[in-house]
């Protein structure tokens, strides 16, 4: 079974030389004033160790957790050619950019990373309004 | 149905296909539906050419035409084969619109967190 490594949301993903990535910007809260607007764009990064080399379906559903619909449920082919034969088991990075998203209401959500329909790991993401300044 | 019915706005789901060697653009709602191509907005363009087809298909013969599945459209993207640095002109124009639209409104809000988990504002 494929282990998850890393799994956040964050503002940006950028490739570095080496196949590195640096994260920028990781949060797990979206604070939304106007629920018509969709929020700014961000991605998901995942790091996903697999057990071996190969071609794997991983899924990225995001839902809220008390009976709301899915909000999306997508899946991505990722392919796995390790360069060298260490014991290390292979890693495959995912990185996902949403642009345009609207959450319907606020509340607590989820994003599930899915293998085979099995959930591997969920990230809890928070919505909420924002309270208004209290001015004396 | 008359023609100048409105199509529904679907949201895109956009990766990279390692066999085709060309970007796969999918609605979320209607999967089998795609269009391929080299760039992620022919891509787009592509799908949107099957989704009329389908959709003049699918009213002539009375098949069901799924809602939108979000309040407005949407684009997840597979980034990892889309470049260092995903353009702007790479998201649909529906999609763009509705990001700034608004915008000045919440950019000028500044709020103080009640605790000290991260959050996108």
């Amino acid at each position: 079974m494929p282990r998850v490594l890393i799994a956040t949301l964050c503002d940006d993903v950028r490739e570095e030389v080496h196949g590195k990535h640096s994260i920028m910007g990781v949060f797990n809260q979206f604070n939304i004033s106007d629920f018509r607007n969709p929020v700014n764009s961000f991605w998901i990064f995942a790091r996903i160790e697999f057990e071996q080399d190969g071609e794997y379906s991983i899924g990225f559903q995001l839902r809220a957790v008390e009976g709301q619909p899915v909000l999306f449920n997508v899946d991505g082919g990722i392919s796995l050619q390790s360069k060298n034969t260490s014991e290390i088991r292979p890693v495959g990075d995912i990185k996902v950019r949403v642009d345009g998203l609207r959450f319907p209401r606020h509340g607590i959500y989820e994003l599930a990373i899915l293998f085979d329909n099995n959930i591997l790991q969920t990230i809890p993401i928070q919505v909420f309004v924002p309270q208004t300044p209290y001015v004396q | 149905m008359h023609s100048g019915e409105k199509n529904p706005l679907y949201s895109y789901f956009v990766s990279w296909s390692e066999k085709d060697r060309e970007f796969v653009a999918r609605f979320l709602e209607l999967p089998e539906l795609s269009g391929l191509a080299p760039t992620i907005p022919a891509a787009i363009a592509e799908a949107k050419t099957a989704l009329a087809a389908w959709l003049k298909a699918a009213r002539e013969r009375g098949f069901e035409i799924p809602e939108p599945s979000m309040q407005a459209p949407c684009m997840i993207l597979d980034a990892r084969f889309a470049g260092k640095e995903p353009m702007i002109s790479d998201i649909p124009e529906e999609i763009v619109q509705a990001k700034t639209k608004n915008q000045t409104i919440s950019a000028s809000k500044s709020v103080e967190l009640e605790n000290s988990h991260s959050v996108q504002p």
